[in-house]
């Protein structure tokens, strides 16, 4: 190793020791709050509040909800005013992302209910887009008032139970209605044969999204690095809860859609004489 | 209710995302999906009529080759016929050239004994007037012998 070599790992670790110490020294213990209470409105949200337009208090998630739709409008009318009307044969760098994006849950859904797919291919990529846009929300820390006084930083949308349980929910609708325009009653039949979806989309969301945020916040409380590994914890967590999550319920929700829509033919009942001529042609 | 469940909360929820179904669904995800089955329908459509293209190609390829398989046949069946009609005429004019000949031959045989009778005629009636003449000759002057000799070795001088 040459000597100038030497030299820039030496003030790269040392550099690196004093912010971590400037760090320890700086950042404040947790002791006014115990991890439980912390933990515990991490899941709860019963103590921070948010105004909702003044109407009632809601959890932050929902303002968090209402936040990314706006976003989302925003983009989507921007998009569709000043891009789309510009998309060519060849696509451009931008136009590619989002073809890439249509493309990808319009395929998901002719891949898992090739019979019956054109909504089905727009609600997965409304909902991957939200969980996906939601959950990278939460990195962006938005401080928000309370109704307490305090502030809060809006949380992930779907790390709110409600609004996990409203996705669950929403999803098993679609799945059933697909079942109805599918097989019609029979179709109600085969949803309700499934009647844990719902609760098991609901919480899978609820839990893989708290516990990113769990997991954040025991990194928070319990190291005194918390401004080097927390950033990088916080970020990879969120950023693979928001791609596995959107992945997880988009490809769910296809897979069963795909099942109770697709139509079955119904089985003729054997005739006598039918009976008897498969038999003949068997027994030849 | 347990968990901080709250139906109204969860009503708004599905309010926001029905919301947002319907502007990803109007503004971003029709649209763009438009747009590609557009893109794939016009390349598909461009690939098709390529096939198709290849395709007429090929039978037109297979039709021409095929005529000119034909061809080498017509030429070939042609050359024969022309070969024989040749062959046909050649021997015409030989057979009527050669009955042209005999034709002449025939009349020059003719015209040849025409000419030697009419020869042998005009030189019979000529040695009747020479003799005749020589008898008058004879009969008019001195010795009828001597002057038959003299009139005829005097014609013969002449000749």
């Amino acid at each position: 190793m040459s000597k100038k070599r030497k030299l820039v790992s030496g003030i790269v670790f040392g550099v690196i020791l004093a912010v971590l110490l400037v760090g320890i020294l700086c950042t404040h213990s947790h002791e006014e709050e115990s991890v439980r209470e912390v933990m515990k409105d991490a899941v709860l949200h019963e103590h921070f509040k948010v105004s909702f337009f003044g109407f009632i208090d809601v959890n932050p998630g929902l303002i968090s909800a209402y936040t990314v739709t706006a976003v989302f409008l925003v983009f989507a009318l921007i998009v569709r005013i000043f891009f789309v009307p510009r998309f060519t044969m060849i696509p451009g760098k931008f136009q590619l992302l989002l073809e890439k994006a249509v493309g990808i849950f319009a395929d998901l859904a002719n891949a898992n209910s090739p019979h019956r797919n054109k909504f089905l291919g727009a609600y997965i990529f409304t909902a991957g887009a939200y969980i996906f846009i939601g959950t990278v929300f939460e990195l962006f820390g938005i401080q928000v008032p309370t109704t307490s006084g305090g502030v809060v930083a809006l949380p992930a949308p779907l790390a709110d139970i409600n609004g996990a349980i409203a996705m669950g929910v929403m999803s098993y609708a679609v799945i059933m209605s697909g079942g109805i325009a599918g097989n019609k009653f029979k179709g109600v039949m085969l949803t309700l044969k499934d009647f844990s979806l719902p609760l098991s989309m609901s919480f899978r969301l609820f839990g893989a999204l708290l516990s990113g945020a769990l997991v954040t916040e025991l990194v928070y409380y319990y190291l005194a690095v918390s401004f080097v590994l927390p950033v990088f914890v916080g970020v990879m967590f969120t950023l693979l809860h928001a791609l596995i999550q959107a992945y997880v319920l988009t490809m769910l929700t296809s897979l069963f859609y795909g099942e109770v829509s697709e139509v079955h033919p119904k089985k003729k009942k054997r005739s006598k004489k039918d009976v008897t001529d498969n038999d003949l042609e068997l027994a030849k | 209710m347990p968990l901080n469940i709250n139906i109204q909360q969860i009503l708004l929820h599905m309010f926001n995302f029905v919301l947002l179904f319907g502007i990803s669904y109007f503004l971003l995800y029709t649209p763009i999906k438009k747009f590609m089955d557009e893109r794939k329908k016009y390349y598909e459509d461009m690939d098709k009529e390529a096939n198709q293209k290849i395709k007429d190609a090929e039978v037109a390829k297979n039709e021409y080759e095929n005529r000119l398989s034909l061809l080498d046949d017509d030429i070939a069946q042609k050359k024969s016929e022309a070969l024989a009609e040749a062959q046909e005429k050649r021997d015409q004019i030989i057979d009527k050239a050669r009955a042209e000949a005999e034709e002449i031959i025939e009349s020059a045989k003719k015209v040849s004994a025409f000419e030697r009778e009419r020869n042998i005629a005009r030189a019979k009636e000529e040695i009747e007037a020479y003799v005749t003449k020589a008898a008058k000759e004879i009969v008019m002057s001195g010795d009828p012998y001597e002057n038959f000799a003299n009139a005829a070795k005097k014609e013969s001088n002449d000749d």
